[in-house]
């Protein structure tokens, strides 16, 4: 059954566009819709985060509140929602994500909205995506592209 | 009085029979309607006009509501019968509301009244056109009888669609176990009930289980019963689901998610052909067909210790991929109006088809969940469609607004004509304990050819 939709995001990017079609489709497929927001965190370089507690705690705040403002308009139409923040490698993080849950059946990229397929072909997500458990989709504006 | 004429245009946009009594108004649509590029015919004469009718084809019919010989709602009637297929337009000069709710009854949906503009001549002309398009379009899409059982049912005219139906044929009356694979929403349940339905176990029940749904201990439960006091509640002998569909069809779902454990227990009892019942003592006889089906790339999940290697050989002896809707797109517009149909019927509701814009908009978007989500579409369209034609309107408006890219996902690998041969004979050979005489005979092929096979798949 099409029940579970996992909306992936990266580095507190969140693509309007993207949370706006996860929402349309989760409506009309009746699905659960959970948000993934992984922050790079390289072991080696930490410089950036800090050595401190606070630094985690202030993000997951700062994720917290964006993601949560997004729900509000996902439970208002009667989608329920689930999220998690995920410090650390991205690929590896989205993977010990998945195993831990039951399948997704849509995965929707919800960063920024260049495909990490097109422009950014360093992405991690290129080599991540042949390895997912179902099929990666990324949303783009229809004005902006034709 | 009669005028009869056909003007012959390489490129008509449609052929528009004319009957009105009054010749000026005849020669007025003759004009307006030849200059917009139709192939027109006038007649003043109803009686000479179904006398055409009956030797050409027309995609129009123009007549006027009272005329000296046969009134037009007479006209109507003898021309449906004729042509069921004509369009209709009733000319009025009279504003007659009786007449009008009368030819509404009989079939006519437009309506021009006199007098009348160049301009709604066109418009009436162009909206009886479009809608007569649309309904033969939907009926050039019309699914086989032995298709279009609600619910029951692979449809589809692409060649994936015809190749996975061509399999289903094949492969329905042997008794092999099926894995199906296809992303969420391909239909793998109706393909499984496909198999089932034309089986030679049809008679017998098809039992569906979700192994995402439950955890290993109620799905031990739920597939193998249970004895009276084998645990806790369980106070009347129970049999699971496997003993329910005996001398039928177990579809299994999402297979890959059915952990380690009940794997192993899954592949005893297909080895065995026997279940034992959870606190039982005494095995039951299992003759049930398997049809399982993931969404999940299986041979991975093998790679990867996460599913058993032998049960999934014992259930991939013959496999079947679906095809996600966006990789059969000539089937959209075809699915489309088969859920029209249904929903229309559900609902109590006549729309009648789907303009340009909003099927140019069905078909080019991505549908991630694939032929469940246009159905989906559609039943919310044709709910919230208040007029006679589908529009951009009444479909969700992301789908005009956002453009969908996939990463693609290498498919998982078909097998070729010589695997599949190859498994099949394997699991032949395997049912009849390596008997080749009996073997060749089930395959139909003699035992020299069975001989020959057997050598060239190293299955000695």
């Amino acid at each position: 059954m099409f029940k579970r939709i996992l909306v992936v995001m990266e580095n507190e990017q969140v693509s309007s566009q993207a949370v706006y079609y996860a929402r349309e489709l989760a409506q009309r497929m009746d699905a659960e819709v959970s948000f993934l927001m992984l922050v790079e965190m390289s072991a080696l370089d930490r410089t950036w985060l800090g050595s401190s507690r606070s630094a985690i705690s202030e993000l997951d705040d700062r994720v917290g509140r964006q993601i949560g403002e997004q729900s509000e308009q996902f439970l208002r139409a009667g989608i329920a929602t689930s999220a998690a923040l995920r410090v650390g490698d991205p690929k590896q993080e989205l993977f010990k994500f998945l195993a831990e849950r039951p399948p997704f059946q849509v995965l929707i990229w919800g960063s920024h909205e260049e495909l990490p397929g097109g422009a950014s072909r360093g992405h991690w997500m290129n080599t991540a995506a042949a390895s997912l458990e179902c099929p990666l989709w990324t949303v783009s504006s229809r004005r902006s592209t034709a | 009085m009669t005028t009869s004429e056909s003007i012959s245009g390489t490129a008509a946009k449609g052929r528009i029979l004319v009957v009105d009594d009054e010749l000026t108004t005849l020669k007025n649509l003759r004009r307006i309607l030849e200059k917009e590029g139709y192939q027109v015919s006038t007649y003043s004469n109803p009686v000479r006009a179904l006398e055409l009718l009956k030797r050409e084809t027309f995609d129009v019919l123009l007549s006027d509501l009272r005329m000296p010989h046969l009134d037009g709602l007479e006209l109507l009637d003898q021309a449906k019968l004729i042509a069921p297929g004509l369009e209709v337009i009733i000319i009025t000069g009279y504003a007659s509301l009786d007449g009008a709710v009368e030819a509404t009854k009989k079939g006519a949906y437009h309506f021009l009244a006199k007098p009348f503009t160049p301009e709604q001549v066109r418009q009436v002309v162009a909206e009886a056109l479009s809608l007569k398009h649309n309904r033969d379009a939907s009926q050039s899409l019309e699914i086989p009888d032995d298709q279009a059982q609600e619910g029951s049912l692979v449809i589809g005219r692409s060649p994936q669609m015809r190749r996975v139906a061509e399999v289903i044929a094949q492969i329905a009356p042997t008794d092999c176990n099926v894995l199906i694979m296809g992303e969420s929403g391909t239909g793998k349940e109706l393909a499984a009930r496909a198999i089932h339905t034309h089986s030679q176990c049809a008679q017998g029940p098809f039992v569906a289980f979700n192994c995402a749904a439950l955890n290993a201990e109620l799905m031990e439960n739920e597939l193998f019963g249970h004895e009276k006091g084998a645990f806790t509640g369980a106070g009347d002998t129970k049999a699971g689901l496997l003993e329910a569909a005996q001398g039928g069809t177990i579809f299994l779902d999402e297979i890959g998610e059915m952990p380690l454990a009940m794997q192993v227990k899954l592949l005893r009892a297909l080895q065995e052909r026997e279940v034992l019942r959870v606190g039982g003592t005494q095995a039951v006889s299992l003759q049930v067909r398997v049809v399982a089906a993931t969404a999940r790339d299986l041979k991975a999940e093998v790679g990867q210790g996460a599913f058993r290697q032998d049960l999934y050989y014992r259930l991939n002896v013959v496999s079947l991929l679906l095809p996600r809707l966006a990789d059969r797109g000539d089937d959209i517009q075809l699915l489309a109006y088969y859920f029209l149909g249904i929903f229309n019927r559900r609902m109590n509701k006549e729309v009648r088809g789907i303009d340009p814009r909003a099927m140019e908009l069905l078909t080019s978007y991505a549908y991630p969940g694939n032929v469940r989500e246009l159905a989906n579409i559609v039943e919310r369209a044709v709910a919230l469609c208040g007029q006679e034609m589908i529009t951009e309107r009444d479909l969700p408006p992301d789908l005009a607004a956002v453009e969908l890219a996939s990463f693609a996902r290498p498919d998982s690998e078909s097998p070729t004509l010589e695997e599949l041969e190859r498994r099949y004979i394997e699991h032949i050979l395997e049912i009849t304990g390596g008997v080749r005489t009996r073997a060749a005979d089930i395959l139909g092929i003699d035992r020299v050819s069975l001989w020959r096979k057997i050598k060239k798949y190293g299955l000695e």
